[in-house]
């Protein structure tokens, strides 16, 4: 067997795990935005993997979400029916602040002078009322082009019950402009209503030249060095998908997180990467410990080097939503993992204001300049450089990536910040860490207590290169008092690229009341679905003994919008279906609704399968290395003054050791903050348990 | 320092973290409701358009708590109608109640709105005693009467408007009360999406109650209910502690509806509202509004107060809605008046005359004093219900009714630039229907849905457009009826901002015959084929146009926004058009028109 990739690329990082069936490398290197294919050959390289060596590539990205938030998408042009050109304008029409006056939605992604009206019109069940006039797509083409329009995106009314107009379209604007992006709404969702369906259109072709132009660069730069395997790419449900998928149906590369973030960012120029190329990843991990812990209420923090994801793990499982929005009023309806991204991280910037007031973030030297103590060129205080003057990132330890910390470089950008505030250096230090941890704090009672959770039932799980330094001062603010380091926090999301893996889902309507129910063709649809997930699956490169098929059927009351969709428990039902799946929706019925009613009738509306090649995770083993406990001492500055820590190598601690903070534990690709206080035992798989009595 | 001072007993000051904790768990019972009644829900007004609420009360009724997407208007009515419930019952809970129960009420005399809007109710128990109440609305598409969709601008009376349902036992100790629901049902066009959506409601308050419960058990009922009554206050001191930052005095403002579509003369029905703000006590005076009218366009009182408490929440939105926002004000109304009827006075149009109207006083008033926070005229409200027999092979030929309501925009800003797009300040948080889930359930095709150009009250900061919409029943007669308020006056403009275009409603008939529906049609027979035809207006300016920067009317130019005449006209910007259709600025005559305007005005 050859080498299989996880490979995650974040703002400030991109984190490499590898296996081969025998063996796990781990690399972390620094991206290098723009480009970021380079980031990913450098991670190769450091982790001395020969590329012709390599059977697969599965890799994480912010590219589209980024390009989301930041309004970096293509010039894009909207097709609509006549009459409905504003519905992408009009939404829903509600507000992300209902109540506040003061608030503003933001701006559609296409402008209105590029939404065009084309004659056509179907029916609700799919029948053609008024045939298309493509002399209306040709102006809006010939209109488009004239104005520098890179993509198009169609979506008429009722094509998700027949696509023929939109199909038509698609391939005018083809004809006219060969190889342009295109999308129609039916070939990514088939259901209304009209707006989502718009929204996620729109998002997907203003994202279709940036993802392949982007996903081309890194699989030819990969043919260069001389790869020759498979590529996929990490989606937002927290699946694969190929690369040639991904060019096609970007969207479903954003991620569900960084609304709020993206709020943090308001009014500030550039990007605001998620802390991973792709969150869900670190969440399918954190799910993978919630369940070696025997936990189930985890908080999973990943701090990067410019923004933090926040995610929840209730009952040993993330959240999953069906329908997300990057920014209120963009909804795209694919299944994603849900999570919050927040503008701050090891590289966001500490600056003071026109009023004198000090703020952390949400703007980040990023990964270049990088931080002041990294040596890049940075001359703004950051986060990580607070970090290095108060002892808690020693000068003398090499991080990830060969950077080697400048201490004086980090004291002198920190001047910067706290001489006009009339701060000493230890103060402005200890400040920027108050703030940036209260930030934080902030984000993490959204996901808990305004869901009506107690934070403090919660343990915390830091990931990233950051997450270990700043963990224990965040739970204290929290309350928390059980913390969990995983053995490699640093290069989790690569990881998860690697535990994860191919799901697809697909749905076809049969609306019929249940006592009239064919199971004839009942069956015949669950054939059909089921043979066309076979073949995609096939086309993913699944093994026939790999591939399994869930099926399931959508129920409802007649007259009812929503349902319930009903496990099937197999790929063909039987003579009693109509009353073996009422039983079963009466039962799911209640329990979701806490009534249920045997009067009203009720009907089948839709039948669904779910494809997934199943894994067994890799976890990342301990290994224990040759340093003993008691190494190196050095000088930590915390609030109550300055201690003396020991500085202990994560090798050294077996499984059984127990040590009392304060402490700094180093690795490869993160350091832990363990202050005085705290209690950090090493459990029997080698996760450090930081516990702490009383907050 | 021996006796511990009350302050020190508050929860949120003992255990602020917790007291916040048991604030959002609370709310995200109410916002869990709201799910739940959005994802059972069988009418697509509610489902879809969010026609609902879900709040939870303290024992004496008195509101604690409501979810996010709750419909606005509803909020400031709930403790009216558990307050007047339990007056109804008129004996201590405890001896009404057991656990289980569920009363069902709709009655606008009783602290409700307009007869569709139905209202659930339980009793929470918290260690054997009622510690809460849990309460859910919803609007139901048609309540019973001659009109389908319920809502008759011409109702004589209250007996007019539907059937009314004063509190009443629809579940007893667990068990559905199955003859107060078909008498009920009985009374009622499209019975069986009906019967859904009260099985969705008695749902929706078990899951409120259970949740309450649980969150008791964890808690405990001691700390639950501490936590219940200093939200109030909490809400109460905040809003307190906005009014003791503004001046001392006294501000009269007024705003009028339309007409009595009962009453003999046409004229416009005035609103009148005197704000007396005393360091931090806020009085708002309505006593010299319009007496009651004799047609449908009364409020009673729950509907009035709801109309102001929530306007409030608009202009101080960090303020959490409960019982303290009702605290801090003090309400003088007439009665019987048009904001105050009394039974059997008909009140079917208070969400589209008295609400708005009494919002606009609010908003007009606080313009003044902090116009930071506030807007000129937002767009109102027009309620169309259109029912008869849906021709398609699929319906068999039911009987739909048809709930309408059209989105439109709000007021240019003080304090930002422009506005947006919104609904009613009634329904802030209601989402729209969307077109294909309306065509599917009924025999309706759209001609467009769109914002209008030209229509935005023009300003320095002008108004959101307005929204049109058209459609017909190509196969089928229908009956159709409209209540709604400003197709006379347009939504205000402020400061020199200009007033955004009135609300127009047309039906144009297959063979060309065209009628103005207006604001107060009671079942008018559409035939098939015949165009409806309605825009719904945005909001009015803010400032003169003739300051607006030059760059922002080119820019609402190309995305064709305005059209050049409006260009030149409202914001005395001449334009030119090259050939290629792009817009060219003649700055010298711009200059000249505008400094035209400004000299006639000094």
């Amino acid at each position: 067997m050859g080498w299989h990739i996880g490979i995650d690329t974040g703002g400030t990082f991109t984190d490499l795990v590898a296996i081969d069936g025998t063996s796990m490398r781990v690399a972390k290197v620094p991206s290098t935005p723009p480009d970021f294919e380079e980031g990913i050959v450098n991670a190769i390289i450091a982790a001395d993997i020969p590329f012709s060596q390599i059977d697969a590539v599965a890799h994480g990205t912010t590219v589209a979400t980024n390009a989301v938030i930041t309004g970096n998408t293509a010039p894009t042009a909207l097709l609509t029916t006549r009459g409905f050109r504003d519905v992408l304008q009009l939404g829903r029409h509600n507000r992300g602040e209902p109540f506040d006056i003061m608030w503003d939605p933001p701006t559609p992604l296409v402008r209105r002078r590029h939404r065009y009206e084309v004659t056509e019109r179907i029916d609700y069940s799919g029948r053609v009322l008024t045939p298309i006039d493509i002399v209306d797509v040709e102006r809006a083409v010939e209109s488009a082009a004239a104005d520098g329009i890179e993509s198009f995106a169609i979506c008429f009314l009722h094509s998700h019950m027949n696509s023929l107009h939109e199909e038509a379209a698609h391939e005018r604007i083809l004809e006219l402009l060969p190889g342009i992006a295109v999308c129609h709404s039916a070939e990514l969702l088939r259901e209304p209503p009209e707006f989502e369906r718009t929204s996620t259109t729109v998002i997907n072709a203003s994202l279709m030249p940036v993802v392949a132009f982007y996903l081309g660069a890194l699989r030819e730069r990969l043919k260069e060095a001389g790869f020759v395997g498979d590529l996929s790419v990490m989606h937002s449900g927290g699946g694969l998908m190929t690369a040639e998928s991904a060019a096609r149906f970007p969207a479903r590369l954003v991620t569900s997180g960084p609304a709020a973030g993206a709020k943090a960012a308001e009014g500030i120029a550039g990007a605001i990467p998620a802390a991973t190329g792709s969150p869900a990843a670190t969440i399918v991990v954190a799910e993978q410990l919630a369940a070696a812990e025997g936990l189930d209420r985890l908080i999973s923090l990943d701090i990067g080097g410019t923004s933090a994801d926040i995610a929840l793990i209730r009952d040993g499982k993330a959240r999953t939503v069906t329908e997300f929005s990057p920014q209120f009023g963009q909804p795209i309806r694919f299944p994603a993992i849900d999570l919050l991204t927040i503008g701050a991280g090891g590289g966001s910037i500490a600056w003071v204001d026109a009023g004198g007031l000090p703020h952390v973030g949400p703007q980040s030297a990023g990964a270049r300049p990088g931080p002041a103590a990294y040596g890049f060129g940075g001359v703004k205080p950051t986060v990580t450089d607070a970090n290095v003057v108060l002892g808690r990132l020693p000068a003398n330890v090499d991080l990830a990536g060969g950077i080697q910390l400048d201490l004086s470089a980090a004291q002198e950008a920190l001047r910067t910040f706290g001489e006009p505030l009339g701060l000493d250096l230890h103060t402005a230090a200890l400040g920027i860490l108050e703030i940036c941890n209260s930030n934080m704090a902030k984000s993490i009672r959204v996901i808990t207590v305004n869901r009506g959770l107690d934070p403090r039932d919660f343990s915390l799980v830091p990931f990233g290169g950051g997450g270990g330094l700043q963990a224990a001062d965040l739970a204290e603010v929290i309350g928390i008092r059980r913390i969990i380091v995983p053995v490699a926090p640093g290069v989790t999301s690569g990881l998860g690229c690697l535990c994860v893996d191919i799901v697809h889902d697909a749905s076809e309507a049969l609306i019929t009341p249940i006592t009239q129910v064919d199971v004839a063709e009942v069956n015949a649809v669950l054939a059909r679905l089921g043979d066309a997930m076979v073949e995609r699956l096939t086309e993913d490169g699944v093994a026939p003994e790999d591939q399994n098929l869930e099926f399931s059927a959508d129920i409802r009351y007649l007259g009812q919008v929503r349902g319930l969709t009903i496990p099937l428990g197999g790929s063909h039902v039987g003579p009693k279906f109509a009353v073996e799946i009422a039983d079963d929706f009466f039962r799911e019925y209640e329990r979701q609704f806490h009534s249920y009613s045997t009067e009203i009738p009720i009907e089948l509306a839709a039948l669904r399968v779910q494809g997934s090649r199943p894994v067994q995770p890799p976890r990342i083993p301990f290994k224990p290395g040759a340093g003993s406990v008691q190494t190196q001492r050095c000088e930590v500055i915390t609030k109550s003054g300055t201690v003396s820590a020991s500085i202990v190598h994560r090798s050294a601690m077996a499984p059984g050791t127990s040590l009392t903070g304060p402490l700094i534990v180093t690795q490869d690709d993160s350091t832990t903050w363990v202050p005085p206080g705290w209690t950090v035992d090493v459990n029997p798989i080698g996760n450090l348990i930081m516990t702490i009595e009383g907050v | 320092m021996q006796e511990p001072s009350l302050a020190t007993e508050k929860l949120r000051l003992r255990d602020p973290i917790l007291f916040q904790v048991l604030n959002s768990a609370l709310s995200s019972i109410t916002d869990e409701m709201g799910a739940m009644i959005r994802r059972a829900a069988f009418s697509l007004v509610v489902s879809e358009g969010s026609d609902y609420s879900g709040t939870i009360s303290n024992r004496h009724g008195d509101l604690v708590a409501s979810g996010t997407t709750d419909l606005a208007a509803h909020l400031g009515t709930i403790p009216f109608t558990v307050k007047g419930t339990l007056e109804w019952i008129s004996v201590q809970p405890e001896e009404y109640f057991r656990p289980g129960d569920i009363i069902l009420l709709n009655d606008p005399y009783i602290g409700g709105t307009h007869h569709n809007d139905m209202r659930a109710i339980m009793p929470v128990y918290l260690d054997g005693r009622i510690a809460a109440f849990v309460q859910n609305s919803a609007h139901w598409t048609d309540i019973g009467g001659h009109v389908p969709g319920t809502f008759d601008p011409n109702a004589a009376s209250s007996y007019g408007e539907g059937l009314a349902v004063p509190p009443v036992h629809i579940v007893k100790e667990g068990i559905f009360q199955s003859e107060v629901a078909e008498l009920i049902l009985r009374n009622i066009r499209l019975a069986d999406q009906a019967r859904g959506d009260l099985l969705t409601q008695i749902g929706v308050v078990r899951l409120g109650a259970r949740r309450l419960e649980e969150l008791a058990a964890r808690y405990g009922t001691t700390t639950i209910v501490q936590a219940m009554d200093e939200l109030i206050e909490y809400s109460e001191a905040l809003l307190r502690d906005e009014f003791r930052r503004l001046p001392n005095g006294s501000w009269d403002v007024e705003t009028f509806i339309d007409s009595d579509p009962g009453g003999k003369t046409g004229d416009p029905l005035p609103v009148r509202m005197t704000l007396t703000i005393n360091d931090d006590q806020a009085q708002m005076n309505f006593s010299a509004s319009a007496p009651q009218a004799k047609g449908a366009v009364n409020s009673a009182e729950a509907v009035t107060i709801s109309g102001a408490v929530t306007t409030l929440k608009m202009i101080y939105p960090h303020v959490p809605m409960n019982q303290g926002v009702f605290r801090a004000v003090e309400f003088v109304l007439a009665k019987p008046s048009l904001l105050a009827a009394e039974f059997p006075a008909p009140v079917s149009g208070c969400a589209a005359g008295v609400y708005p109207a009494v919002g606009d006083c609010v908003l007009k008033a606080f313009i003044q004093i902090v116009p930071e926070r506030c807007m000129a005229g937002p767009t109102g409200l027009l309620n169309i219900v259109m029912g008869g027999i849906d021709p398609r092979d699929n319906q068999a030929g039911d009987e739909f009714v048809m709930y309408l309501w059209l989105e439109g925009g709000w007021g240019g800003r003080p304090g930002k630039k422009d506005n947006s797009i919104a609904m009613t300040t009634f329904a802030t948080t209601s989402t729209n229907q969307p077109i294909e889930l309306q065509e599917r359930l009924y025999p309706v095709l759209f001609d467009c849905y769109r914002i209008e150009p030209d229509s935005a009250g023009a300003g320095w900061h002008r108004g959101a457009p307005g929204v049109k919409r058209r459609w017909t029943f190509p196969d089928t007669d229908i009956l159709l009826s409209a209540l709604g308020d400003g197709e006379r006056f347009g939504p205000w403009g402020w400061d020199g901002g200009r007033d955004a275009r009135a609300n127009v409603f047309t039906a144009t008939s297959a063979e060309g015959d065209s009628i103005n529906v207006g604001m107060y049609r009671t079942n008018l027979p559409v035939g098939a084929g015949t165009m409806l035809d309605c825009f719904q207006p945005g909001g009015g300016g803010f400032g003169h146009p003739f300051t607006r920067d030059v760059g922002f009317v080119v820019e609402d130019l190309e995305e064709g926004l305005i059209s050049p005449e409006v260009a030149e006209r409202d914001y005395g910007v001449r334009v030119v058009l090259d050939p290629d259709g792009r817009i060219e600025v003649d700055l010298e005559e711009t200059k000249r028109i505008r400094s035209t305007e400004r000299a006639f005005k000094a």
